[in-house]
């Protein structure tokens, strides 16, 4: 039995929504944010960085978002190519993107301050806006060329998880709302969002932690 | 035959030192940065987000360091399995490297990029403030998980290119980092000088005698 360590709605998201899909026995143990249970003793036993999330697994705890997924999906060989696929190195290049360029950005868009502090968040939510733009049409553009099936409307994968949350926070949580991002202007992934959308396990997942309605394609702040 | 676009002293070093230690066939592509042929079309349809490295398989291009490591280790056994059971735990640093110590060490490296110019300063404190975590947490990882770490292991060598860097650069700018603050890291990283592998790319990038024990910038060409 995997136990998530959770709070609604952060990066520990992914990881219930990927449990859900892949039909796993799995429990949440939900974290109280605001009483600072990321910084007890028991958690940062889990995760020494006290963030969310953290897996419980017969192997031991996992920490890091996508190691999670990425070793759920190795391990129940589903949601991902597998190691010996050949379409796994094109998949691997695209997910560490995500990681390393989207989140990355999406953290400063939603953190401003972060860089350099009150006074330049304007300029640093700005700059990162563009660079998100750029990068996001990039993807965009691969998926609309390319077709991957695991990135497609069909069928979910992780990294199709992972992404459909950066666009649900980049729309809704940007500190400056004029600086939010509309999936709409990116039509494979917005496609790609409102498929995710409506698949039951999402909507279960995301209904556990109050998300309703067109949740990735188009949240509400 | 693999085929690595390079430029040196850039994340290729990290591909290419993990190709010549695993003894795997490889010829190397230069990437003209001064001629910024990353952003040619010849370049771009390989890696269409401009950066350097590109690995070329039988599978097609590879991109981003840490989805390029993860491939071969898994294509050639150069680190856990999938079911291994210290595989969550190998993901969970492989990642952490990629999205947390690389991420930030790039932003250190290209304020320009990410902050306006009269911020860079305090840009600059925050970051190397982060990246010292980052360095003390890879040092706890090492003495907690020596078998993970242990020369010429593929999460060492990611490291130990980080470590180079955050001892040279930026260029000119105070040191904010030295290799004693992680001296259970410092010791694989002598470790890894006096692999014949390490010389040879060394040698051929001009890295220096000890280019991770003790670095020093490669002479203008």
């Amino acid at each position: 039995m995997y136990v998530l360590q959770a709070v609604p709605d952060f990066a520990s998201l992914i990881v219930h929504l990927v449990l859900e899909e892949l039909g796993q026995p799995y429990r949440l143990n939900i974290l109280d944010f605001d009483n600072g249970d990321l910084d007890s003793p028991a958690h940062r036993a889990l995760n020494p960085f006290g963030k969310i999330p953290a897996l419980q697994t017969p192997d031991g705890p996992i920490f890091e978002t996508a190691a999670i997924t990425l070793w759920l999906a190795d391990r129940h060989q589903t949601l991902a190519p597998a190691q010996t696929s050949p379409d796994r190195a094109k998949f691997l290049s695209w997910f560490f993107f995500n990681n390393f360029s989207i989140h990355t950005g999406m953290m400063n868009l939603v953190h401003p301050y972060r860089a350099g502090g009150e006074e330049i968040a304007v300029q640093v939510s700005q700059t990162t806006r563009n660079r998100l733009i750029e990068e996001l049409a990039i993807f965009d553009a691969m998926i609309a060329n390319d077709k991957p099936h695991w990135a497609s409307t069909q069928q979910p994968s992780i990294l199709t998880y992972h992404l459909a949350v950066m666009m649900r926070w980049m729309k809704a949580f940007p500190y400056f709302p004029k600086d939010s991002i509309d999936s709409v202007q990116f039509p494979a992934i917005h496609a790609i969002l409102c498929a995710m959308e409506s698949r039951p396990a999402a909507i279960r997942a995301a209904g556990d932690e109050g998300l309703t309605g067109t949740f990735f394609s188009n949240p509400e702040s | 035959m693999y085929i690595l676009h390079y430029a040196p002293d850039t994340a290729a070093t990290i591909i290419r030192l993990v190709l010549e230690q695993a003894g795997l066939p490889y010829r190397l592509a230069l990437v003209d940065k001064s001629q910024r042929t990353q952003d040619s079309a010849a370049y771009r349809r390989l890696n269409p987000t401009g950066l350097i490295p590109v690995l070329e398989t039988p599978d097609g291009p590879i991109f981003e360091t840490a989805a390029i490591l993860l491939w071969l280790s898994d294509r050639h056994g150069l680190g856990p399995a999938p079911i291994a059971p210290d595989r969550g735990a190998f993901l969970k640093w492989l990642f952490f490297l990629s999205n947390s110590a690389h991420a930030d060490l790039r932003q250190l490296f290209y304020p320009d990029q990410y902050v306006p110019a009269m911020a860079t300063a305090g840009h600059h404190a925050l970051l190397s403030a982060r990246m010292k975590r980052h360095f003390a947490l890879l040092n706890q990882a090492v003495l907690d998980q020596p078998a993970l770490f242990a020369p010429p292991s593929v999460l060492t060598v990611y490291v130990a290119v980080l470590m180079r860097w955050a001892v040279l650069y930026p260029a000119g700018q105070i040191q904010w980092f030295q290799l004693a603050d992680t001296p259970d890291l410092a010791r694989h990283l002598a470790a890894l000088d006096h692999l014949p592998a390490a010389g040879r790319v060394s040698t051929a990038e001009d890295l220096g005698p000890a280019p991770f024990s003790a670095p020093r910038l490669a002479p203008l060409s």
